[in-house]
């Protein structure tokens, strides 16, 4: 067996016409927190969805704790715990009962079972709710159970794929001291999510993914060192934006001016020496900057830097 | 064994279902009430809850005949027979004072007229349900060997049950007669081979006490009513206990088919949820999850079937058959709607799709299956309406039921069964096989 926990050589999917996933290769070492960081369709669930077997590759191979996913499936699945995007649980089941089922598909039985169920509602902290109905569950305990019911094995490798999507920030917060807390019990985590601050604040490295593809990847501080010590600075007008991007994108220092709704994103040098140019640029032109706000690099600043596009939704 | 963890809980899933529960136990019973009043039961006596209506009958009385010896037959009866017999000068009087007894008031409004052709009128005119016609020569054809007479019996085409009653105490009158007079030619035989003196005082008094000893018998069995063969149905609650076996069996065959396109729909609504995807993603073999749905499938048909055959055995009094015949007939029923329920899941792309297909096609291959019982079921239906009903494999399943309610042995539904099983093997395994494929 490998160093690593997955290693992914080189995968690819195609539907048809739509290509999701063209020529991804990543490591994920043991004992890590891997994140794939990207925005709405990027292909992070085909990935994972090949990951876990449910898929399978067009192209390329991928292996978990050694096992190959194209020739040895059965036993690839049984070393992973997959929390899958949507909640894929039995509403007319309780947490409980849920939990027991998916125990038991992963081949526990009796008192071990048991055991598990108990550390488990403890663990997603829904042992005073583990016999309602998980129809009647707000959404943050839905994702909760949805989470626990793959860690109910102990696999050695848990795929989750963005398991905070449309949750109040308490659930969040919970969650993701949950994946910190498996983590250091020593379980791999391959993490997807579009949120760059819960990659920033979760993972060893990160692979960022946009159009089937891996743009960039490893830790964070290598990530943002790619745009440089370029600071983004988002700027609002009271007119439309294209009577001046075209005269900021002249100013010395700037690159990547980009418009979203309103919002015009630049990537600048130093933000000291390039605003006083941008009011200059404006008021000559007759257009008033109604709002600023400097961002020191990030993820999302290496994003639009690599794309041009911004990572948000 | 994953297999039974998949099949109980969808089972326990399919339990706490509200709808579930109506298709399998309460719209069955809700139906063969509903049937049931429809015939014209509501007019319940506090006695017995489940009263038959009663039948108009038009009696025509032709019978020409005398008995022999002015025939005071009374003497031959218990005090309380004879009293309700009074005397009588014709076998055709007899019959027509049975069936004129207090003991059939509530099943028989019996009214006498002269003329047949009057009679057979009325009952097109569905004034009356039914007619009873003794041809002139009954005393006669009963009473001396050799001649034989057909009481005509002229009735309603569009009703089952009246005519039914009627024409099993015809039958059961008939009968004893009958072997009345086949022991009456017999014993004639034999004194003449002996060579005794043969005088008509000698024979007369051989067939007065034959027929005495048959019409007590007649009387007695005819009160019974013992309509079809099934041992231990006594009194009215056999009959009507017949007429609710064969709704409630054919409700209950329908809506198994149901039971079973839904459990196993399942598949496709787990697909939707995701659940099936993520069952999927753990160490659990395709064909587990569909030998655990078809298991939960075969283990609810037969929770749904035996709570309905204990109902209706304890509520209506309906008794379905001995053993062995039943249990083969419902296994027949239970594999029939599980294979359907696999082809069908197997054809549909998702659950909107099942929603209107399965209410569709399982109504209607539901209805044509269960003509035969709508059509009077058992003896009375004609062979074409029982040909039709085998194009779908509904008839198949309840045709095994009707053979072992109308008293069938094991033999008499092996045939059924086996045609049946054809059925199922090849629904099965185009279930299977494209389940399979979609999901590898
Ligand atoms: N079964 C499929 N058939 C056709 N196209 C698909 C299928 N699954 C995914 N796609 C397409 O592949 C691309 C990648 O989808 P994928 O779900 O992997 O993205 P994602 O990164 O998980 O996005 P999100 O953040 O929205 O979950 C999308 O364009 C999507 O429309
Ligand atoms: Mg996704």
């Amino acid at each position: 067996m490998g160093e690593y926990a997955v290693e992914v050589h080189d995968l690819h999917k195609d539907f048809g016409e739509v290509y999701a996933v063209k020529g991804v290769s990543f490591n994920v070492q043991r004992g890590e927190i891997f994140s794939l960081l990207g925005p709405n369709g990027a292909g992070k669930s085909t990935t994972i969805s090949m990951l876990a077997c449910l898929q399978r590759p067009s192209q390329g191979d991928a292996l978990v704790m050694g096992h190959s996913v194209t020739a040895v499936p059965q036993q690839a699945k049984a070393a992973l715990g997959i929390v899958p995007q949507e909640i894929a649980l039995y509403d007319d089941l309780s947490a409980r009962e849920n939990l027991d089922f998916w125990g038991k598909m992963y081949g526990l039985r009796g008192a071990a079972l048991q055991k598990q169920v108990d550390d488990v509602l403890e663990l997603i902290g829904l042992t005073d709710r583990q016999k309602g109905r998980i129809g009647k569950f707000s959404g943050g305990m839905k994702r909760r159970v949805n989470i626990g019911a793959a860690l109910l094995h102990k696999p050695d490798i848990i795929i989750m794929d963005e398991p905070t999507v449309g949750i109040d920030p308490q659930s969040r917060r919970h969650i993701l001291d949950g994946v910190k807390a498996l983590n250091q019990q020593g379980m791999t985590v391959l993490y997807t999510t579009h949120y760059m601050e819960e990659a920033q604040e979760l993972s060893d490295h990160i692979a960022i993914m946009d159009q089937g593809e891996i743009i960039a990847l490893g830790t964070h501080g290598e990530l943002v060192r790619i745009v440089g010590e370029q600071d983004r600075i988002d700027l609002r007008i009271n007119a439309p934006s294209e009577l001046v991007m075209a005269h900021w994108q002249e100013v010395p220092g700037v690159s990547q001016v980009t418009a979203d709704d309103g919002l015009i994103s630049l990537l600048a040098d130093d933000s000291n020496v390039v605003l006083p140019r941008l009011f200059e640029v404006a008021t000559a032109v007759n257009v008033r900057i109604t709002s600023v706000e400097i961002q020191e690099p990030n993820l999302e600043t290496v994003f639009l830097h690599l794309t041009g596009r911004a990572l948000r939704d | 064994m994953k297999l039974f963890d998949i099949a109980f809980k969808d089972m326990r899933q399919s339990l706490r279902s509200l709808s579930g529960i109506m298709f399998m136990f309460v719209v069955p019973v809700l139906v063969t009430v509903l049937f049931y009043f429809m015939f014209g039961g509501a007019s319940a006596d506090d006695e017995d809850s489940f009263a038959l209506p009663r039948t108009d009958v038009l009696l025509v009385n032709l019978d020409a005949g005398t008995l022999p010896e002015n025939a005071d037959l009374s003497s031959e009866f218990s005090a309380g027979q004879s009293a309700a017999l009074g005397s009588v000068t014709s076998m055709g009087e007899l019959l027509a004072q049975i069936l004129q007894q207090d003991a059939f008031a509530d099943l028989l409004a019996v009214r006498e007229v002269d003329d047949a052709t009057a009679a057979r009128t009325a009952v097109d005119n569905q004034e009356a349900s039914v007619a009873i016609i003794i041809p002139s020569n009954f005393t006669d054809a009963l009473l001396i060997t050799q001649e034989t007479a057909v009481i005509e019996l002229y009735q309603d085409p569009t009703l089952t049950i009246g005519p039914a009653i009627v024409e099993s105490l015809i039958k059961q009158f008939a009968d004893s007669f009958v072997s009345t007079k086949i022991g009456t030619g017999v014993v004639i035989e034999q004194l003449v081979k002996s060579g005794a003196a043969i005088n008509g005082a000698l024979v007369e008094e051989i067939v007065r006490k034959f027929t005495a000893v048959a019409m007590e018998s007649a009387q007695t069995t005819g009160a019974l009513i013992n309509v079809q063969p099934p041992p231990g149905a006594n009194s009215e609650a056999g009959l009507i206990g017949e007429i609710l076996g064969q709704i409630l069996g054919g409700m209950m065959t329908f809506f198994a088919f149901f039971t079973g396109s839904a459990i196993l729909q399942s598949i496709l609504i787990e697909e939707e949820q995701g659940t099936l995807a993520r069952l999927f993603t753990t160490p659990t073999q395709i064909r587990t999850i569909i030998g655990g749905k078809v298991t939960a499938t075969f283990l609810m048909l037969f929770v749904q079937v035996t709570t309905l055959l204990l109902f209706g055995r304890l509520v209506f009094k309906i008794n379905w058959g001995t053993a062995l015949p039943i249990i083969l007939a419902v296994g027949g029923i239970i594999v029939m709607s599980v294979a359907t329920g696999l082809l069908l899941v197997s054809l549909m792309k998702n659950t909107r799709q099942a929603g209107v297909v399965y209410g569709g096609v399982l109504t209607l291959t539901g209805m044509i299956g269960m003509i035969t019982i709508f059509t009077g079921g058992g003896a009375n239906t004609s062979p074409m309406v029982r040909t039709v009903s085998l194009f779908v494999p509904q008839g198949w399943a309840v045709r095994g039921l009707q053979t072992a309610m109308n008293g069938g042995t094991a033999a008499d539904i092996l045939p059924t069964l086996a045609g049946l099983l054809v059925w199922v093997v090849i629904f099965a395994a185009i279930g299977q096989y494209r389940l399979q494929r979609r999901f590898a």
